[in-house]
């Protein structure tokens, strides 16, 4: 089944009397449950094209579909996690967890059961009364997470959410990610810049080229999950995908330069 | 964190804070207390040469004494002190209104705005007699001073935390479908509320003077009013004793007004606006 189609995805901004392109004809289909990562250099539009998913940013041409229905703005069935995690930094994680069911669940009790249920999902449950200034970018991000979860979407649309992270933590992060959707069984839409990161996370790679951002090549991660890190890394396969996305993503940016 | 290899790992919480000490937590330090006791000492001899001219600590102390005993100090104090919070009240609610009314509708401040940064640059003093003809002498007159010096104060910061929060938080809400009041209330509210603290914070000084510098000039009764009369009749203690307990109301107010407003703020560090 597929959860979303993007069909000749447009997205143009008109300032100052100048037309930019951020997308032209994007076309792709993420399937239900599936692990879909968009790769490419900074201002390629992949972000562009994520809130586009999310309906944050409306699209200029084509069309995208979720569950086969075209969207036209943000909807349940669609949670954004953030780069730089946007918590409100008055509420505890507790309240930060709840704030997006407060407008759906009516019982202050119930809302709570569900943020505390996913708080603990993420490994979170001593921290539920401390405000996210008391906790480090990993335990801030992975309150990010469990607020994306409790709305309960089919879909985590994930903006670079490790982008701001150590490199230990980042790689943490990302074991505890594979762990949480494999568990939810939700359908992942992942933004990085990390060859390595998509590699290691999806199950398929949409590779985008800049200026109009478009997907270049769409490639195949062969491996299953549980997914070991070092046996991963040390497949030769891995070697040869990683080799493949490099000299395309190169080749585009001297395509650039010159 | 543990070692990567644990796929459900927990992290736990940290201990309590350390003790702090009463110096760290009042802010106030030995040299702090030696500078006071050295002013007072030099203050002490100045009004042994000219007591009529400086006063002194000694001779402020017993007017003090005779003003509470006498002259109805307390009664005074507090009348001025409430017309100061009615005022002041109103004004927060007036300025927090209208700086969130212009931070969210660009098209209210742009309309707005230089009318706000005249009323903002204008002396006081030049609206007073404006202030007579329309409210009169009491205890109106004093309540619209206070308005018109304080309410401004808070229209800038209020309208710079709107904007602000709506910036950091407003594609959250959009994500998350959490629109109209609840946005309002439970998103831009608390997002401004730093602002609206430091706002409160510097305004009600500047409320104290109105109320004082108000009554001072027409009359009525209060803190201002025994100023005018010690300055009538050239009575250095009661000037000085009755500007201490001004000085002591303004910094019990700032004290009183920052504490809360840290205490609503504790999630972020202050706004100095």
């Amino acid at each position: 089944m597929t959860a979303i189609e993007v069909d000749g995805v447009g997205k143009s901004y008109t300032g100052k009397g100048k037309r930019t392109d951020a997308l032209s004809g994007v076309r792709l289909s993420v399937p239900s449950g599936g692990f879909v990562s968009l790769l490419g250099p900074s201002g390629c539009g992949k972000t562009t094209l994520l809130k586009c998913l999310d309906g944050l940013v409306p699209v200029t041409e084509g069309e995208i579909r979720v569950g086969g229905v075209p969207i036209t703005g943000p909807g349940r069935d669609r949670a954004f996690v953030f780069q730089d995690f946007r918590l409100l930094p008055w509420r505890t994680v507790l309240g930060n967890v709840a704030f997006p069911l407060e407008g759906v669940v009516s019982s202050k009790a119930e809302r709570e059961e569900i943020a505390r249920r996913h708080i603990e999902m993420v490994g979170l449950a001593d921290f539920e009364r401390h405000h996210p200034h008391e906790l480090s970018g990993g335990m801030q991000q992975r309150v990010g997470i469990a607020r994306a979860l409790a709305v309960d979407p089919d879909i985590l649309l994930m903006d670079e959410p490790f982008g701001a992270l150590d490199a230990q933590t980042r790689e943490l992060m990302q074991i505890e990610l594979l762990r949480i959707w494999e568990l939810t069984g939700k359908t992942v839409v992942f933004v990085t810049h990390s060859v390595d990161e998509a590699l290691f996370l999806s199950q398929r790679i949409a590779v985008f080229s800049a200026r109009p951002g478009r997907v270049a090549a769409e490639f195949e991660v062969p491996f299953g999950y549980p997914r070991d890190e070092h046996a991963v890394r040390g497949d030769s396969r891995f070697t040869d995908l990683r080799h493949d996305i490099w000299r395309l993503l190169k080749g585009d940016t001297n395509a650039f330069s010159e | 964190m543990k070692a990567a290899s644990t796929l459900s790992q927990t992290v736990k919480a940290p201990s309590q804070r350390a003790w702090t000490s009463p110096a760290r937590a009042t802010g106030i330090r030995p040299l702090h207390v030696a500078g006071v006791a050295l002013a007072l000492a030099g203050w002490q001899v100045a009004g042994a040469v000219r007591p009529d001219f400086t006063s002194s600590p000694t001779l402020v102390a017993a007017e003090l004494l005779r003003l509470a005993r006498d002259g109805d100090l307390l009664s005074l104090v507090a009348g001025t002190v409430g017309t100061l919070l009615v005022g002041w009240a109103a004004a927060a609610v007036l300025g927090v209104l209208a700086g969130f009314l212009i931070g969210r509708y660009r098209l209210l401040a742009v309309a707005l705005e230089p009318y706000l940064v005249a009323l903002y640059s204008v002396p006081l003093i030049a609206l007073v007699p404006l202030m007579i003809i329309w409210f009169g002498i009491g205890e109106g007159f004093l309540l619209a001073t206070i308005v018109l010096a304080t309410a401004i104060m808070l229209v800038f910061p209020t309208a710079t935390g709107t904007r602000e929060s709506v910036r950091a938080y407003g594609e959250l809400a959009r994500a998350y479908q959490v629109t109209g009041r609840r946005f309002l209330l439970k998103v831009v509210l608390p997002g401004a509320l730093p602002y609206i603290a430091a706002g409160l914070r510097i305004s009600v000084q500047r409320a104290l003077m109105a109320v004082v510098v108000g009554q001072f000039l027409v009359g009525h009764p209060g803190l201002g009013t025994l100023l005018g009369d010690a300055r009538a009749r050239l009575d250095a203690d009661e000037v000085f004793a009755v500007a201490l307990v001004a000085l002591a109301v303004g910094a019990l107010l700032t004290a009183l007004v920052g504490w809360a407003g840290r205490r609503l703020s504790a999630w972020r560090p202050e706004v100095t606006t």
